[in-house]
């Protein structure tokens, strides 16, 4: 019996050390050292020779906001993604999402246009050749909280189209 | 007695190990928030609705670092221009939705309490390319249509020198520097204040000798 005690509380100590030596986010929550990130790798497969649409997924770290494609205001920074120029890639068009309305605290009449948590950009792309083309991108976004604002900030990522 | 000691024993060092983890969990915690730091500034998130005290500068207290700049107009602008009136150095951006807030704040501060001796200086933390002269014109003219839409009647500095470095840094905008008559940093903010505590600041810069 006192084995059987000892056993079960030698094995609460190992759980108890497990949760407090594992892997856990430096600001508490989840793993968040970018401002704004990928959700997944973007890889896309289409036909050669024929449009597709592939989707970028990103998330802004809580408790921030970034500015929409289409802010209310001109002097803001609008997010906007580049690529850049690739053989054999031709981009028809892009799909931003539509912004939501989101006022500071201190000043409700102030209205911005702003992505927070999830947004997906889509792009429509034709490849011409078959084979797989890694396209370097960039989202370039300005993101602030309710009372501050950072610099604006430029994000390198790639997109993987592999054309068949 | 051999098996109370053993247990005794077990218990111990499965307390001392729980302890040790604990330690070398807070220390690695602390090693990766000062990295992260380091590498990437990340904005702290604010998730009060209230535009509550975020943090202000550790330069309270200190004397405000001197810097000249040029104005829209084209004149030379230092701090020490103004030793004996309480100074309000606000750096803020044309891309900065909090700051432009504050604009019509600043204004009507500055017009109620020059006649004591006040004064805004509005340091403008946009990008400017310093070693192209041609794209710094159109940065500087983006400034000052800015700062005239807004009816900015304060002196706007476009930051050419890099005054925010000797001000910490600035990383997130807008930052307000409340400077007494005696040059002394009497009070700070980082980010949009309220504007009854703002005023507060002026009064302090202003009652400082």
């Amino acid at each position: 019996m006192r084995i059987a005690m000892l056993l079960f509380f030698a094995l609460g100590c190992t759980s108890l050390i497990s949760a407090q030596i594992g892997d856990r986010d430096p600001f508490g929550g989840e793993k968040h050292n970018q401002v704004v990130a990928l959700t997944a790798p973007v890889v896309a497969y289409v036909p050669t020779g024929k449009t597709a649409i592939a989707e970028l997924r990103f998330r802004v770290q809580k408790g921030l906001h970034i500015n929409s494609h289409t802010p209310h205001d001109h002097n803001l920074i609008p997010t906007g993604i580049t690529l850049a120029p690739t053989a054999g890639v031709q981009v028809l068009d892009w799909a931003y999402p539509q912004g939501t309305d989101y006022a500071l605290a201190l000043q409700p009449n102030y209205k911005l246009s702003v992505y927070t948590g999830e947004f997906a950009v889509r792009l429509r792309v034709k490849v011409t050749a078959a084979g797989t083309q890694t396209i370097p991108a960039t989202l370039r976004y300005q993101a602030c909280d309710s009372n501050a604002c950072m610099p604006p900030r430029s994000m390198p990522f790639t997109i993987e189209i592999t054309a068949k | 007695m051999k098996r109370n000691l053993f247990v005794i024993v077990v218990v111990v060092v499965a307390l001392a190990s729980i302890v040790w983890a604990g330690i070398t969990n807070y220390q690695r915690r602390r090693a990766e928030r000062a990295q992260v730091l380091a590498s990437q500034p990340v904005l702290v998130a604010d998730e009060s609705a209230e535009g509550g005290v975020r943090m202000s500068s550790a330069l309270e207290g200190k004397t405000a670092p001197n810097f000249t700049l040029v104005d829209l107009d084209g004149h030379k602008v230092s701090l020490t221009d103004y030793k004996g009136k309480a100074v309000l150095v606000n750096f803020w951006a044309t891309w900065c939705g909090p700051c432009k807030v504050e604009i019509p704040w600043l204004i009507e501060f500055r017009n109620h309490y020059r006649a004591e001796g006040f004064e805004v200086l509005g340091i403008s933390e946009d990008d400017l390319d310093k070693d192209d002269k041609a794209k710094l014109k159109d940065e500087q003219a983006s400034i000052a249509k800015f700062a005239a839409e807004n009816r900015m009647d304060y002196p706007v500095l476009p930051d050419v020198e890099d005054a925010a470095g000797s001000f910490g840094g600035v990383e997130s905008l807008p930052e307000s520097f409340y400077i007494g008559r005696n040059g002394v940093i009497v009070a700070s903010f980082i980010g949009l204040d309220q504007k009854a505590a703002m005023e507060n600041k002026i009064q302090k810069a202003l009652v400082s000798k």
